[in-house]
């Protein structure tokens, strides 16, 4: 593992960077399809969720200080126990890899190169992404400083001169809010991102100054950009029209006109969220790599980078569509990240009580 | 599927002469090898038709179970 410290503003950038990742442009529709005009709402508490789950794993790092994830599961599971839980963590990461990749290539495929076939788009991504896993989560998250500002002006600069077709009615929809049916409709907002950030776990030992800060702060920052745009893209399209297209910031973008010799904003869109893809497939990249290569006490990460571009490449191909992909992450991905994301942080935290293993159960 | 395997061999060949001179360990040889053949059985899997669909095994465990 990597020795040098990472600095609290290179954590926030990454964290924001990796959680806005491919939400933005995958998740809108969905919840304004599930919750209408209360779809903004759907983005704020699962926040508020991601903020308070961050708050156990950071608990859970700093009862075992310089320890990965990967190394507090051995230590405190043992060998073999601890060894499953990590294994099962690193296809969780290639799994989230291969996702993310599908999902750069749904986008560029749909909105820029119909032509193109999806597996050019993988293997371009994914080499550059493993040569990034290889230099180190320094280079990464040093890209996510200078992404980060640059997004962050080239999306909501262009996206609130839209401000001029807000319509208020857009949130006069007549409709029952029940929050406890709604949260049940939407609970793939809470698992996706925010308890894939369970994987920062591999880096938290490296943040050597204010973890909670940068971690949570970053979080919290993505997740209120998330509901932000939601509720912007409410206002200006409206639930309808929303709620129907495939990537309705794309459609506001596209339909700019700030004078005539401006036009195509969607190509800064596209590269925003290609920039910031990016940022987030070379980070659970690195920490699919770097957790193969403690488990397996590998000490060249280029041994597994490399080769691991041939199973995230052929994963990434699995889901026949969008649809199907769309689907899946409806009604399936919140089971499935519950034991990741609540499960077995919590079962370290019970066996570092139980056997005194934690900074508290040491200086007792 | 004999691209697949040209390229598989290719690959393979390139990854143990560079690993060879750099005189990696034979852990860090069997990781490489044994990931780029994890690598070839899905693509395979998937070039006949038959994928080995993780995905799809997931949902199913969730639907059995709930």
């Amino acid at each position: 593992m990597e020795n040098k410290p990472l600095s609290a503003l290179q954590m926030f950038c990454i964290v924001t960077c990796f959680t806005v990742g491919t939400t933005f442009i995958m998740l809108p529709t969905a919840t304004i399809s599930d919750a209408k005009q209360f779809g903004w709402l759907v983005h704020v508490w699962s926040l508020v969720f991601g903020v308070a789950i961050g708050s156990l794993w950071i608990y859970i790092s700093k009862q075992h200080p310089g320890l990965s994830l990967v190394q507090i599961a051995s230590k405190v599971l043992g060998k073999y126990m601890g060894g499953f839980v990590s294994l099962c963590y690193i296809v969780l990461f290639v799994q989230i890899a291969a996702w993310v990749t599908r999902n750069i290539s749904d986008y560029m495929h749909v909105t820029m190169m119909p032509r193109t076939p999806p597996t050019i788009f993988h293997l371009m991504a994914l080499g550059v992404c493993a040569y990034a896993a290889v230099k180190g989560i320094r280079a990464i998250s040093l890209v996510s400083i200078f992404v980060m500002p640059y997004t962050f002006i080239a999306f909501w600069i262009p996206y609130t001169v839209m401000l001029t077709e807000w319509d208020w009615r857009n949130f006069h929809i007549p409709d029952d809010f029940r929050l406890w049916p709604t949260i049940a409709e939407t609970k793939y907002a809470l698992g996706f991102p925010f308890m894939e950030t369970i994987s920062f776990m591999m880096i938290f030992p490296l943040v050597r100054r204010k973890l909670n800060t940068a971690f949570l702060g970053g979080t919290a920052f993505a997740g209120l950009q998330l509901a932000l745009s939601v509720f912007f893209v409410i206002g200006i399209l409206g639930v309808y029209r929303s709620s129907h297209l495939l990537y309705p910031e794309y459609t506001i973008f596209r339909e700019m006109e700030f004078s005539n010799f401006m036009e195509h904003f969607e190509s800064i869109l596209s590269v925003n969220a290609l920039l910031l893809i990016f940022v987030k497939l070379s980070a659970v990249y690195y920490f699919a790599v770097t957790a193969i290569c403690q488990l397996f006490s590998i000490r060249n990460r280029a041994a597994v980078a490399y080769p691991l571009v041939w199973v995230i490449s052929a994963y990434a191909l699995l889901f026949p569509n969008i649809a199907e992909n769309a689907k899946w992450v409806r009604d399936y991905l919140f089971i499935y990240y519950t034991p990741f994301g609540i499960g077995f942080p919590l079962l370290l935290l019970i066996m570092t009580w139980i056997r005194g293993l934690g900074k508290e159960g040491r200086t007792a | 599927m004999i691209g697949l395997l040209g390229i598989f061999t290719l690959f393979l060949a390139m990854g143990l002469v560079i690993m060879r001179r750099q005189r990696l360990l034979s852990k860090e040889i069997w990781a490489f090898v044994t990931i780029t053949c994890i690598g070839l059985v899905l693509w395979g899997s998937i070039i006949l038709q038959k994928p080995l669909d993780l995905n799809k095994a997931i949902a199913g465990i969730i639907e059995s179970m709930f």
